[in-house]
């Protein structure tokens, strides 16, 4: 058997791992694919260190994270700079209004009735990327408010407020969403 | 928003995120890493990375790279004894001599530039700095446009 013979059922068993990790940090299919061609062809370069290793996957997510990273900076560069040019009230939501738990509560059981997963997803994919990346590193990748800072380079205030910020709007999406799903003419 | 509100936001939203399956990679992108693998597999030794390339080969050119490097050493320290390399060390020579003048005469323009300045009034060198200042904002601002207009999320 050659050494493309067995990256083969190597790479059909991560393959998703690593596009998921991509598709959530980039929020964009073309760009997730070559993130993640670029993450096996690197793994190719040293399969015979990864091919046996225990810790294969845990080293393809971390360079798959690293690489979307660097392609969001390297790209889209201005975004931490330009995130603090969003209008109040356009995605984030108004801050200052008293947020309803009963909502939640409802948003929480409504979920269950709907198909959640696509939903998330979905809602996910149309934050913007100062909300869509801390929140993705923090939940989905389980860095610290820390580690992000430091991997976005920016301020920890910063990471804190997008996090929240991101978690506020993508509540307030998937709200919208269930109340299209359920009442579809609009309000209850 | 409270603290305990916030807290409950931030479980909400964890488990709604943790609770996400993997997404299906393409079927197609499996073949385009294989050909991909296949064509760097395909190319001679010499065209791929120096890392890639056989052992006794990398040896090789180290030995040649520090030869030559050994060579210009040399050449550097005895050549100004060797009488065939007078002529193209003359020739140096006018070379430096030429880039002397170019260097003699940016400095004269650079003393008249920094002459004319000194006795400029202040109000003009404001002036200057504000225009600098605002061309710089509007080049600022028309990025910022470009980037919520062309670049917006849709």
């Amino acid at each position: 058997m050659t050494v493309a013979q067995a990256f083969e059922p190597f790479m059909k068993n991560y393959q998703n791992m690593v596009f998921s990790t991509a598709m959530r940090l980039v929020a964009n299919q073309a760009e997730a694919e070559d993130i993640t061609q670029e993450v096996f062809l690197k793994a190719y370069e040293r399969f015979d260190q990864l091919g046996a290793s225990p810790t294969a996957g845990g080293w393809l997510k971390t360079v798959a994270t690293n690489m979307s990273l660097n392609h969001l900076s390297r790209y889209r560069a201005r975004w931490s700079f330009f995130s603090e040019l969003t209008r109040p009230g356009h995605d984030e939501g108004d801050d200052e209004r008293e947020i309803e738990f009963a909502d939640t509560h409802d948003f929480g059981e409504e979920m269950a009735r709907a198909d959640r997963h696509q939903l998330v997803e979905q809602a996910l994919q149309k934050l913007p990327d100062a909300q869509r990346v801390p929140l993705v590193l923090y939940h989905l990748e389980g860095l610290s408010y820390e580690e992000i800072a430091a991997k976005l380079r920016v301020s920890l205030g910063k990471v804190k407020t997008d996090i929240f910020r991101g978690r506020e709007a993508l509540r307030k999406r998937l709200a919208t969403k269930l109340d299209g799903e359920t009442c579809p003419t609009g309000k209850s | 928003m409270k603290p305990e509100q916030q807290q409950r936001l931030e479980r909400e939203i964890d488990r709604a995120l943790k609770s996400l399956p993997e997404l299906h990679a393409p079927e197609h992108l499996l073949s385009r890493v294989m050909a991909r693998i296949e064509v760097a597999a395909a190319r001679p030794w010499h065209q791929q990375s120096w890392s890639e390339w056989p052992a006794p080969a990398r040896w090789t050119t180290l030995l040649v790279l520090a030869l030559i490097f050994a060579g210009v050493c040399f050449a550097y320290w005895k050549a100004p004894e060797a009488q065939v390399l007078q002529p193209v060390l003359a020739r140096l020579q006018s070379l430096t001599n030429l880039a002397d003048a170019l260097w003699s005469v940016l400095g004269a323009l650079v003393g008249s530039v920094t002459g004319v300045l000194r006795n400029l009034n202040t109000w003009v060198l404001a002036g200057c700095a504000a225009m600098v200042l605002f061309g710089y904002v509007v080049c600022v601002g028309l990025g910022t446009v470009y980037f919520r207009v062309a670049l917006a999320r849709r």
